[in-house]
């Protein structure tokens, strides 16, 4: 009861914001009319970061409440549960954790959903740590918020809730299984303090949103509307560039010898794929939101054909590939598969940052842009 | 050559209260402190500057994993940091034609120093440290003249009171930019990149059609010039900009060409004292996407292999020190900064904020951190 009421009240608190957000939209439209780049960011923000950021916050509270109930009593059918929900998170995250400026910048946050990359195995080695000596103060949201960032998120929680072959191993009835269920659950409350740090730092009217929506030039970070839709565009450039490197080239190596998907960020639970997938799907839907290619007219209209085109190419090819990609990704055909999103990406980058970067206008790269 | 590595529990205890809370005010913030706490291992170190996420800027201390061990803030836009490992100081010089430059000290025995270039000139982004630490030669711009100098500054005084600019001599040259000094620890060489600007006139380029680029050996005791390079007149807009040594002491520039979009003229160069200067050819296909732009020149720490960053294509080239040849490239979108992390590989900073390792165009380079939306700036040195 207390948990439908709880999902009961979140709904209302968005649409209440939404009434806001949609006066200050009808504002947003009277100023786009003397500037060309004024409602990119208005649309962005309302359209696509804000409803994902109230899903992720969703699906993390789904997922704590998963942790308890598996916990409290593990069986085949809380086991199914807490996979999906730890399923569901990730691929939330995946849609958040492209939107790197704002909120996800502050205090670490980005971190704190999920620390990655990890190529030293910090995270491991911290979990290493805390299991060995039985560390209590991990096993409440607000100590273990004390604690390393590597330790609060969902790469904690995937490495102390899955083993390497990707089974659920939270739930067993001895000393150690009870410690890891506590600090299980710490993880998932202190997600939902992080989770509902994103969404209220986005609804928040006078918080990030007014720097991106009423850029001045009194403002260190965002002096025009231009600098503020740049700094969106490129955020989901740069999200293409990790898919790619992070993902897909590591998961790759440079030979098949040194293939490794096991590095593929959630690749221990078998969300390698999943992962992947919405973050692609995430980005090409914060670009829809955006409305960037509506104002190609004539010679330009390829490119929100070859957009649409190449993110379905790039949604194919993962559906094509076996999971878990730990297991599938060594193969020859899996490589394959591989081999050809890594090409996609790299066109879809490319068709973004320079093509239709260059019809809107839009300038990217700190260094390539404006080096020395 | 070994890259300067601490104990970071050490470091930290032995940080005063003013670094810690340096860090804990910052983005990385509380947890950060904790983190190496707990990791508690060695770890190479390096420095940059760096755009933060809300705007600012900063000189950056960092590991080769991204943690965040010092941050300075920088009143403006930095460009490279120089870095005198026996006194565990560093100076983080203003991007031209800014005329700032902040002295932190490592060991925190002294708060950071800002000082600046006098009137009538401003900085060009880079420096270097004497041998002993006692002195500071950075290349400036005399704007009125048109004529390039070398600032020399007095950074000796330990109790931090003051950094005194003790004269200048001439760079030989228009628009000095990287300095290095030799291994004799006497012999300065400057790239002159050759391009008049103003700052009255921002970033604008005043002289491309009678541009001359040169590399002057100049001797840091007199001032005088010991010899200078340049190219051929028909490559004169090739603006030699970067430079880093390698393994037996040569120079390695790396160029920025200033001439038609379409020409593919050679970027790097090697310089030996008398060899002079030996264009380098890279394969054409990747000659074409680079727009004519190298940024840093580094070498890593066995001397063999130089690291040549292209921003602008995306590229990162390698180079073989031994046959003066290109070796193969990574692919690093927007990647600039370079430092040797051991005998063999490199870390690649980006404007993306993310570090990367790579150990050469036999591999990819694979992204180690993120500093969420932070963007580093173009050069980055190893500690």
């Amino acid at each position: 009861m207390l948990t439908s009421c709880a999902l009961l009240k979140r709904p209302l608190i968005v649409a209440g914001a939404a009434v806001l957000l949609l006066i200050n939209q009808g504002n947003a439209q009277q100023a786009s009319q003397n500037n060309k780049y004024a409602g990119y960011a208005t649309r962005v923000i309302e359209q696509y970061i804000l409803p994902k950021s109230a899903a992720f916050q969703n699906d993390i509270n789904k997922l704590a409440a998963a942790a308890k109930a598996h916990c409290t009593a593990p069986d085949a059918k809380s086991t199914a549960a807490y996979n999906g929900a730890f399923r569901n998170a990730v691929r939330g995250l995946a849609h958040v954790d492209i939107l790197r400026f704002g909120p996800l910048t502050q205090n670490s946050l980005a971190q704190r959903l999920a620390f990655l990359p990890d190529k030293r195995g910090a995270t491991q080695r911290q979990l290493n740590k805390v299991l060995a000596k039985q560390d209590p103060s991990v096993t409440s949201a607000d100590s273990l918020a004390h604690k390393s960032v590597a330790l609060q998120g969902l790469v904690a929680l995937e490495k102390l809730s899955y083993d390497t072959k990707g089974a659920l191993r939270l739930g067993t009835s001895d000393a150690a299984g009870a410690f890891s269920c506590q600090f299980a659950i710490a993880i998932t409350q202190r997600l939902q303090q992080s989770a509902d740090e994103l969404l209220r730092g986005w609804q928040d009217l006078q918080g990030y949103r007014a720097v991106l929506e009423a850029p001045s030039a009194a403002n260190s970070e965002i002096k025009t509307h231009h600098e503020a839709t740049e700094k969106i565009y490129n955020a989901l450039v740069t999200a293409l560039i990790f898919d790619k490197d992070q993902i897909v080239l590591a998961v790759l190596g440079k030979s098949a010898k040194k293939a490794a998907p096991h590095k593929a960020p959630f690749a221990r639970s078998g969300n390698a794929i999943a992962y992947l997938q919405a973050s692609l799907e995430g980005t090409e839907q914060a670009l829809t939101a955006g409305e960037f290619t509506a104002s190609l007219s004539g010679t330009e209209i390829w490119v929100k054909d070859s957009l649409a085109f190449e993110f379905a190419n790039a949604q194919r090819t993962l559906s094509k590939i076996p999971q878990p990609l730990r297991d599938s990704g060594r193969s020859a055909e899996v490589r394959k598969q591989l081999t050809y999103l890594d090409i996609v990406i790299g066109s879809l980058r490319s068709t973004l940052a320079e093509d239709l970067a260059g019809y809107l206008g839009l300038a990217g790269g700190f260094n390539s842009l404006d080096g020395d | 050559m070994h890259a300067l590595t601490v104990n970071r529990r050490q470091l930290l205890r032995g940080l005063g209260a003013s670094a810690a809370s340096l860090l804990t005010g910052h983005a990385f913030g509380a947890n950060s402190l904790l983190t190496l706490l707990e990791a508690g291992e060695e770890a190479p170190l390096f420095a940059s500057a760096r755009r933060e996420a809300n705007g600012s800027y900063a000189l950056v201390v960092f590991t080769d994993s991204g943690e965040e061990l010092l941050k300075f803030p920088l009143p403006n836009r930095g460009h490279a940091v120089t870095w005198h490992r026996g006194l565990g100081r560093m100076i983080a010089f203003a991007r031209r034609p800014d005329t700032f430059a902040l002295m932190a000290d490592l060991h925190q025995t002294r708060e950071p120093q800002l000082f600046h270039a006098p009137q009538g000139r401003h900085f060009y982004g880079h420096g270097v440290f004497s041998h002993s630490g006692q002195l500071v030669f950075a290349p400036e711009n005399d704007y009125e003249q048109a004529r390039g100098m070398i600032g020399i500054y007095d950074v000796s005084d330990v109790s931090g009171a003051s950094i005194r600019r003790l004269g200048e001599f001439e760079s030989f040259g228009v628009g000095p930019h990287d300095i290095l000094m030799l291994q004799d620890g006497r012999t300065l060489v400057v790239a002159n990149g050759g391009i008049e600007t103003h700052p009255a006139k921002g970033r604008e380029k005043l002289n491309i059609g009678h541009m001359k680029p040169n590399i002057a050996l100049i001797d840091s005791e007199s001032g005088a010039l010991i010899a200078r390079y340049e190219l051929e007149s028909e490559l004169h807009k090739l603006s030699l900009r970067h430079m880093g040594l390698d393994g037996n002491g040569d120079v390695w520039v790396g160029g920025q060409f200033q001439g038609p979009t379409a020409d593919l003229p050679p970027l790097v160069a090697h310089l030996g004292r008398d060899s002079g200067l030996t264009l380098l050819e890279m394969p054409e296909d990747v000659a074409t996407g680079l727009q004519n732009y190298v940024g840093s020149v580094v070498s890593n720490r066995s001397g063999d292999v130089i690291a040549t960053s292209c921003p602008r294509g995306g590229k990162v080239l390698f180079w073989d020190v031994a046959s003066k040849s290109y070796l193969g490239h990574n692919d690093v979108v927007d990647g600039c900064g370079l430092a040797p992390i051991d005998a063999d590989s490199f870390l690649i900073s980006d404007g993306t904020g993310a570090l990367r390792i790579s150990e050469g165009a036999q591999s990819y380079a694979e992204v180690l951190a993120i500093a969420t939306g932070n963007s580093w700036d173009n050069h980055m040195q190893a500690l």
